[in-house]
């Protein structure tokens, strides 16, 4: 029996076993990572994480009400939301952490750095441009979802999926508070 | 022993058939256990006494029962003997089949009889694999069929790697009947008991290049992500193609994004005000309450929105109000009035961006319902 094993891999050894070293440590993370993510996505449906979203973002706001200037007070509850949000993801997807780590000072950097460059060759550019529709279209996606522009096609995709479903049960969480607080709140 | 015989060379046809069709298409092994198998094993011994006949000169071998080997070390012998068929000229004197198909149906027939005595259901394709290698490394790799089969098996030898040696030991005492399968099977087959990899199959008619392998499996991968993006994103199944998709996706993404803008705006605009309600303004703090208004009144200049007419109106609100708290024994016609502006305000939340107007349009006079309710 021993005899045999060592025989059957004389000159495919090296081979598959360094292919199977290289790809076996992505895919293991890929199949656990899939398996959460599915389920990542769904969770955004359910009318349970809806309220626990809108209960949170209610007493957020209540907090911040009290540290609030008049004239911010729009961005700093879209702010509160968005940060309520990213908690509620647990840290699972990567536009939630984007989301989490961020500073109020980087969004002012942004216009600056895409000023500068395009001044700097424009003839290089032409020559290079082949014009992939789909990269372009990849790059501005990247550039919505928070913390997502340097990421591959398939975690881009992956990503996007999740922020959207995140997203459309933001808008209805904060649609149900409007409706809330229109219609008289905590008299 | 005639009807033996008969019953012997109808089973080579067989063999050679299904060889010889295999090597048309690319490769598709599937176990299969039928009644070859049955015939096979009656004939097995007359079959093995036919290769000793024509090892010819000086091969006197003693071919065992494949069955014999089952314990043993001396299967890759067995194995071999008729796989170096070919190699000593077996085949013009057997005149059965082209050197390969016969290495070929000789395991192949080999391996039917083990068929029935080990269990098959798992180990099919690294028993395939098993038998490829070896025929691999005996014959050669010149040859079409080899290569052909080396590729698959390079591809699925990842997962074997992964099953763990006790298994391939196993693995070695059979062997497999290749046979050809419709194209049902599909793709990505089965995954083993420990899904280290992603397992690929190859189509029909698809190249088996391990790197067009593990590129079909990404692409593969991205359509399915798609798909789900697909499920996600309204309006968008009729739309094809990946650049038409992301279109889409990325006009959403954004309209969402400006939902969510707008709606913090109108909490922010509301929360204001309900702060001042829970807090039961007296009459002193009434300038207080008319300052923080024209903040708000800001708010849809700074968004952007396209409701400039909003802003006289509002102001006449706020001049409606201010007469209307100067008489505070009017609450009867506020109420009514209130009433209509409630259930206006519950109507137009339905936020869509086309009605930017009317929902900014309620929210003065959600401020002044509540406005007036703490005021009672």
């Amino acid at each position: 029996m021993a005899s045999i094993v060592p025989r059957l891999e004389p000159a495919p050894d090296t081979c598959p076993e360094f292919k199977r070293r290289k790809r076996r440590i992505p895919n293991e993370k890929l199949a656990s990572s899939h398996s959460q993510h599915n389920q990542g996505i769904k969770r955004w449906r359910t009318q349970r994480e809806q309220h626990i979203y809108s209960s949170k973002l209610v007493q957020a706001l209540r907090r911040s009400r009290l540290t609030s200037t008049s004239s911010s007070a729009a961005r700093e509850v879209h702010d509160t939301a968005d940060r309520v949000l990213a908690v509620l993801a647990k840290g699972t997807t990567r536009w939630s952490r984007a989301v989490l780590t961020a500073r109020k000072t980087a969004r002012h950097k942004k216009a600056k750095v895409a000023a500068n460059i395009r001044l700097r060759k424009p003839a290089f550019n032409r020559e290079k441009r082949k014009k992939p529709a789909v990269q372009k279209k990849l790059k501005v996606l990247g550039r919505l979802v928070p913390g997502c522009r340097k990421l591959s096609f398939s975690n881009l995709i992956e990503e996007t999926s999740d922020y959207i479903a995140a997203l459309e049960m933001q808008v209805r969480a904060m649609t149900a508070i409007t409706e809330f607080l229109a219609a008289g709140g905590p008299a | 022993m005639l009807h033996r015989l008969e019953s012997l060379e109808s089973c080579t046809y067989d063999g050679m058939d299904m060889t010889t069709r295999l090597k048309r298409k690319q490769q598709y092994y599937v176990v299969q256990n039928n009644n070859p198998v049955e015939l096979c094993a009656s004939s097995l011994p007359q079959f093995q006494g036919l290769i000793g006949n024509n090892l010819g000169s000086g091969q006197m071998v003693e071919l065992k029962r494949p069955e014999d080997f089952l314990g043993t070390d001396d299967f890759q012998e067995f194995v071999n003997l008729p796989v170096a068929g070919p190699e000593f000229g077996y085949s013009e004197k057997l005149d059965l089949a082209p050197p390969e198909a016969a290495a070929d149906y000789c395991i192949s027939w080999t391996s039917s009889c083990q068929i029935t005595t080990l269990n098959t259901a798992v180990m099919k394709e690294e028993r395939e694999d098993m038998i490829l290698e070896k025929m691999e490394s005996t014959t050669g790799s010149g040859r079409a069929s080899f290569n052909k089969r080396k590729a698959e098996a390079v591809a699925d030898h990842k997962r074997n790697k992964g099953e763990g040696e006790g298994e391939s030991e196993v693995k070695t005492k059979c062997s497999t009947e290749i046979s050809r399968n419709s194209s049902k099977e599909n793709s990505k087959a089965s995954e083993v008991q420990k899904p280290d990899y992603i397992h690929v199959r190859a189509r029909r008619g698809q190249a088996t290049d391990s790197h067009s392998l593990a590129e079909r499996a990404r692409r593969e991968k991205i359509s399915k992500k798609m798909k789900c993006l697909q499920d996600l994103v309204p309006g968008c199944n009729k739309i094809t193609g990946k650049a038409g998709m992301l279109d889409e996706i990325i006009n959403y993404v954004q309209s969402l994004q400006r939902q969510v803008e707008f709606l913090s705006m109108k909490i922010a605009a509301l929360n204001s005000s309900v702060e001042l309600s829970v807090e039961n303004l007296p009459m002193k703090e009434f300038p207080a309450y008319v300052a923080n208004f024209p903040a708000a009144a800001k708010l849809p200049e700074m968004a952007g929105l396209p409701c400039f007419e909003l802003n006289p109106l509002q102001k006449e609100s706020v001049k409606c109000m201010l007469n209307e708290s100067m008489h505070p024994p009017q609450t009867e016609g506020i109420a009514s009035a209130s009433v209509s502006i409630s259930e206006q305000s519950l109507s137009s939340s339905s936020m869509t961006q086309l009605q930017p107007f009317s929902t900014w349009n309620m929210d003065p006079q959600g401020l002044y319902n509540m406005y007036n309710m703490g005021f009672h």
